[in-house]
């Protein structure tokens, strides 16, 4: 962020330069000019980013401290003095929340007012349960002051409120998981979305790529399909990481290029290595609800969609092959309704091996080190787990060891040396 | 102001209200209710936990907890109220809906008990389960239970106001017949 910020900004200057030794016309430096001024406004520069983070942590910090300082139960006032005092936050919040709107304020001061103006609603909800000693559960708390706090995510398009509203699904009881559930994890999905293809760029992307990983966890929690489910889970977001990174999107900024790599992995390995596990991974769909399968369902089109997407492009799919192989992930699931138990086994075999193939040849053709590795990980975790199953003395293990970590050391060197020698005479 | 901003300011305003409107209508139900609420007093035990949001408390376990009446062959919702000969609450009956004209109280859970089949009964969990104190004197009404405790099981009662509609409020908790904070002020005073 802070390297595009200053990138953009060094451009503009640069600007005037090139049009006096006439590398540039006079309409081009405009239009350029105009370009990387707009996008340096959109962009909130990296300092601004930090005052927002800070800001917003201060904000939820004094929301917590509010919430506590009132929660010590001051029962030596009289009731209505009480009341009062636990109106005080909300009505707090909401005068910061108007002058906020009414002045047009930066994004500080709308972190400010969605955090505070939630933990008023907490605050309040709390304390009248208090005083009157009424129970009720936490999920009915956190429920209604989710429903109630809503409309402030897209009022003040605060990050720490999408946090705070994603954490408290947590408390949505995910195990016992009905569509009221899905209705409160829809609530957020629009401002998501909006983030995520709006400007894959930006912060609020990078921000949002992180958010859908806690609320996938939250899906998995409910009664999905476990392990079908995070193969295909897994796989979606191991496509995406992949096409963000080929948008020069680095590793930081693409949480889902490592998430979805290591879940996949994982899953495919545990897939490969007994029939008892690969019954509990492929388990019954018929035992879930119906609004589960939709998701496995248009799953299964993902390969066809990335075909067409391709062609339309002008692309060639060989391109990114690795892509397609991903997706075939999404068709496990389906033959391992009609594969016998072992044939199914080799079957996911046979596809980590691909997948470990594909993603080293495919780091060699983009000269990335990140997938080259990633492949040779992936193959070399796969032999490692078969090295396991089979019959071979401890001195057989130890040499094969030895000789798949100095292959893997002495792969990493040339290829790095390779990679290093062409952006030289790219040079 | 453009239109934006007053639409804006419009959905501000109606999502504060409505965070508002819940415990706004508590307050209401049990401050002004259409008819005065009846007082009951129940034999309890209580324990010190913590809830985040509320503070400390001490958890509440009201009696009765079982209800001697046969088999109703539905799944209870509500409990109506009667006095001992003590003058402490009692259940009398259970019921699916609250009855008119007698005082009634949503149940927490009521489950048939047929162990016994010469005695058999509910088992109940009535809904009043936090009593909310200050951290300083959550412990200190735990240790004075204890110790009342010795002295017979109707020293610690809960004084509730019982809504027609099946609300309630608690309205204090009661050692040896005083109020909860006079009793620890008198302890404290005697130590």
């Amino acid at each position: 962020m802070s390297k595009e910020h200053n990138s953009m900004r060094w451009l503009l200057t640069e600007l005037p330069v090139l049009r006096e030794k006439q590398i540039i016309d006079a309409p081009t430096h405009d239009r350029l000019n105009d370009h990387y001024r707009a996008r340096l406004a959109a962009a909130p520069s990296p300092q601004n980013l930090w005052m927002m983070v800070l800001v917003g942590l201060g904000a939820c910090m004094i929301a917590g401290g509010v919430i506590s300082l009132l929660a010590y139960n001051w029962d030596m006032l009289p009731k209505a003095c009480r009341i009062f005092i636990a109106l005080l936050p909300l009505l707090g919040g909401a005068a910061c929340g108007a002058y906020t709107i009414v002045n047009d304020k930066d994004a500080r001061w709308r972190e400010c007012s969605a955090v505070l103006t939630m933990a008023g609603v907490a605050c309040f909800t709390a304390l009248i349960s208090q005083i009157y000693h009424t129970g009720g559960t936490l999920r009915d708390f956190i429920m209604l002051v989710l429903l109630v706090t809503l409309p402030l995510l897209y009022v003040f398009r605060s990050y720490f409120y999408a946090g705070l509203y994603c954490f408290g699904l947590f408390f949505l009881e995910p195990y016992d998981f009905d569509l009221v559930n899905w209705a409160f994890l829809a609530g957020v999905l629009p401002f998501l979305f909006y983030h995520l293809f709006r400007d894959y760029r930006s912060a609020q992307a990078t921000f949002a790529r992180y958010l859908t990983l806690p609320l996938l966890i939250f899906v998995l929690m409910s009664d999905f399909p476990v392990l079908s489910g995070l193969l295909i889970i897994a796989a979606t977001v191991y496509i995406g990481g992949i096409i963000y990174s080929r948008k020069g999107i680095d590793f930081f900024r693409n949480p889902w290029l490592f998430c979805g790599w290591i879940v996949l992995t994982v899953a495919l390995l545990i897939s490969t290595y007994t029939n008892d596990i690969r019954k509990s991974l492929f388990y019954d769909f018929s035992n879930c609800q119906w609004i589960f399968l939709l998701p496995i369902l248009l799953g299964g089109l993902l390969p066809a969609l990335l075909l067409c997407t391709a062609r339309r492009n002008g692309k060639r799919v060989l391109d990114n092959p690795e892509l397609l192989v991903v997706a075939a992930a999404y068709l496990l699931p389906y033959m391992a309704l009609f594969l016998d138990g072992s044939l199914m086994r080799w079957l996911c075999n046979l596809y980590l091996l691909c997948l470990g193939i594909t993603l080293t040849a495919s780091g060699i053709r983009h000269r990335s080190l990140l997938f080259f590795n990633a492949g040779i990980i992936q193959i070399a975790a796969l032999a490692t787990c078969r090295f396991f199953d089979s019959e071979f003395s401890m001195l057989v293990r130890g040499t094969a060891f030895i000789v798949l970590g100095a292959a893997f050391i002495v792969a990493n060197v040339i290829i790095g040396r390779r990679f290093k020698k062409n952006a030289g005479g790219e040079a | 102001m453009n239109p934006v901003k007053i639409i804006k300011l419009i959905v501000f305003a109606l999502a504060v209200l409505a965070g508002m409107a819940y415990p706004a209508s508590k307050i209401i139900r049990f401050e002004f209710p259409g008819q005065p609420p009846a007082v009951y007093r129940f034999r309890t035990g209580i324990v010190d936990p913590f809830d985040p949001f509320r503070g400390r408390y001490v958890v509440l376990r009201p009696l009765p907890s079982e209800v001697q009446i046969p088999n109703k062959g539905f799944d209870p919702k509500y409990a109506v109220l009667g006095l001992d000969e003590k003058g402490l609450a009692t259940v009398t009956d259970l019921t699916e809906a609250p009855v008119k004209g007698r005082d009634c109280v949503r149940l927490e859970s009521a489950y048939f008990q047929n162990w016994n089949k010469e005695k058999p009964s509910y088992g109940i969990t009535l809904p009043f389960d936090r009593f909310y104190l200050n951290e300083e004197l959550a412990p200190e009404a735990e240790k004075a239970f204890n110790e009342a405790i010795r002295k017979g099981d109707d020293v610690c009662v809960i004084k509730v106001n019982i809504y027609q509609n099946g609300d309630y409020a608690i309205e204090d908790l009661e050692i040896e017949g005083m109020p909860i904070h006079q009793y620890l002020k008198q302890s404290t005073r005697k130590e």
